[in-house]
């Protein structure tokens, strides 16, 4: 398919990156020659100097034959006004980042309906998503739920004291009959491994998951993860993302405290917020933070525009004896930075951003996706085919794709752990995981 | 890694009276009391239980393997249990449960734990082995079987 990309920044070149890894035809127009000859040297894809909102350079990109166009320029108006534009050449998709665009805001005046824009995504809304995922389920750090919640994709880190350090897939595997779950991946040294039967874990690994819902508990027990719930969070940064990500905090029943210098900004948190603590100091008052409980908290969550300061917070917040700091950097360099310096998890709305739109940019037979670890591969959820040449075989009996593991089947009454005795039922849904070299082949075999 | 480094001849409760799951539950960590390996059945008991909340080891087809840590402990230890009336265990497939095979670990056993577990859950895969199990005569019988049964591997 064609993939118009229009805004080569951190959005438009995570998203051109993937779709183009994943065998699409994509094109990126850009304004900015520089930032299009940085993107052309790293990814394989055609780039285009001009403007997104300008008839001839769409016509120019090969608007005519485009099946999916995303404009993610810095520029509300650009991104709207290019969209408008492949709305008139009969685009099927079409997407755009608006930043003045919010889904959680009150009625807005326009809506993704009335512009005739697929999608129109705002970057607040998909990192304030991604913080509360990420700082709901302590020590996960993914999570992705699959079939309405009943299907879990987890990820652990695996340290050098976790019980299942040393351990190889085969053992894990044995252990099945008590503990149902499925590795479908390991990320090593920033790579993703498919693991088989003697591969090992090692301290350091990040370990996935499939598992169901209901023995989410027990599994945690296994890998030594059972006193690690989430209670008390401290959001620093009281804007936007840090507004709502303490709303939906407090309306799953954690107990949430946030912190801003800004005496107007904490005003109106406190009369949009119903049971969160509403503190007006500096995220770096340790000293005042500390007599809001900052030793006990679960989990530290700094959200403020300013990322520096973000970094900062959240070094003295672990510092002080909080539990996890969750951060938001958007500056790359620092997004990859911040681990090494001890910060938990780092939450950027620009990946935030490219990996929602990926989310959407799977249609058809495709149910539900998730994405790991800033994009090096897929979970998908997809429907078996009626007509499926291996309907009703095993999954030992059949090839599927490299680079893809079924984790589990999802049938109209049960759901099944993925083994080689699985029966592949057309009619029931797979939850599948996949790299992103195989999410094409992966797509072909179920005939989305 | 054999299950038998860590099962003694001595722990092999043949006939359990209990019928019942923390009845059954005692009368296997009391074995190891008595060895003189816990010095608290009570908490051992009170340990697996607290692991059984999370979802039951009853794995269905009459099997169950309840684990749990203890601080005590500086080795993993393992204790057989066979009732042949069943004991009813919340199993996976609500059937009464005949065999047990119960682990208790040092808090910090490493991946020890996870190794023994996953080695027991193999060997309880083997039908064959299960049926024979419940033939045996005596304790010394069923530990041998145990033992030849955890060589072929």
């Amino acid at each position: 398919m064609r993939v118009i990309v229009v805004g080569a920044g951190e959005v438009g070149f995570h998203t051109a990156e993937r779709l183009s890894i994943e065998g699409h035809e994509v094109v990126v127009i850009e304004a900015d020659r520089q930032r299009l000859t940085q993107l052309e040297e790293r990814v394989n894809v055609l780039g285009l100097e001009g403007n997104g909102a300008h008839a001839e350079t769409l016509e120019e990109a090969g608007v005519r034959n485009c099946g999916l166009f995303i404009a993610v320029t810095d520029i509300d108006e650009v991104n709207i006004v290019a969209c408008l534009l492949a709305r008139e050449y009969d685009v099927p998709t079409k997407i755009a980042r608006v930043k003045a665009f919010s889904q959680g805001g009150n009625t807005p005046v326009l809506s993704a309906r009335k512009l005739g824009i697929e999608l129109i995504i705002n970057p607040l809304d998909a990192v304030a998503q991604d913080l509360i995922n990420t700082s709901m389920h302590s020590s996960a750090l993914e999570i992705a739920e699959f079939a309405d919640g009943r299907i879990l994709f987890v990820g652990y880190p695996v340290t050098d004291e976790n019980p299942a350090c040393g351990v190889t897939m085969a053992e894990l595997g044995d252990l099945g009959m008590v503990y149902p779950f499925v590795i479908v991946a390991i990320t090593r040294e920033g790579k993703t491994i498919i693991p088989r039967g003697d591969d090992t874990l090692e301290g350091g690994d990040h370990v996935f998951l499939v598992l169901r819902r209901q023995d989410h508990d027990s599994v945690r027990y296994l890998f030594g993860m059972e006193n690690e719930r989430v209670n008390r969070v401290m959001v620093l940064g009281g804007g936007e993302v840090g507004y709502r990500t303490s709303r939906q905090l407090e309306k799953a029943g954690l107990r949430v405290t946030v912190v801003d210098p800004d005496p107007d900004v904490c005003d109106r948190l406190a009369e949009r917020l119903d049971n969160a603590t509403v503190i007006n100091t500096e995220i770096t008052d340790v000293e005042i933070l500390k007599g809001e409980g900052l030793s006990v908290t679960d989990v530290v969550v700094v959200t403020t525009a300013d990322e520096e300061k973000n970094i900062l917070a959240a070094l003295l917040a672990k510092r002080h004896g909080a539990e996890r700091a969750l951060c938001v950097v958007d500056n790359p360099d620092y997004v990859s930075l911040a681990p090494t310096l001890g910060i938990d998890a780092c939450v950027s709305p620009r990946l935030s951003t490219a990996s929602a739109i990926l989310k959407y940019v799977r249609r058809g037979g495709v149910l539900s996706v998730a994405t790991v670890e800033e994009n090096q591969a897929e979970v998908i959820e997809v429907l078996i085919p009626a007509e499926a040449p291996y309907g009703g075989k095993r999954l030992k009996e059949v090839s599927f794709p490299h680079g893809a593991v079924v984790g589990a089947i999802v049938g109209k009454d049960e759901i099944e752990i993925a083994s080689g005795d699985t029966v592949l039922q057309p009619g029931a849904r797979a939850v599948v995981f996949a790299v992103p070299e195989s999410v094409m082949a992966v797509e072909a075999f179920f005939g989305v | 890694m054999k299950v038998v480094d860590f099962l003694k001849r001595e722990w092999m409760v043949s006939e359990l009276r209990s019928v019942e799951k923390s009845d059954a539950l005692a009368e296997m960590t009391e074995v190891l009391e008595k060895n003189g390996i816990i010095t608290d059945s009570k908490k051992a008991v009170d340990v697996l239980l607290e692991r059984e909340r999370l979802g039951s080891t009853g794995i269905g087809e009459g099997i169950a393997i309840p684990h749990g840590k203890l601080a005590e402990l500086d080795t993993v230890v393992a204790v057989f249990g066979r009732s042949k009336a069943g004991v009813s265990f919340d199993s996976m497939d609500g059937a009464p449960v005949h065999i047990f095979f119960l682990l208790l670990a040092p808090e910090n056993s490493a991946s020890t734990h996870l190794k023994v577990l996953a080695r027991i859950s193999r060997l309880l895969k083997a039908r064959a082995f299960r049926g024979e199990l419940l033939q045996c005569a005596s304790a010394d019988e069923l530990f041998d079987k145990i033992t030849a049964e955890d060589e072929k591997y």
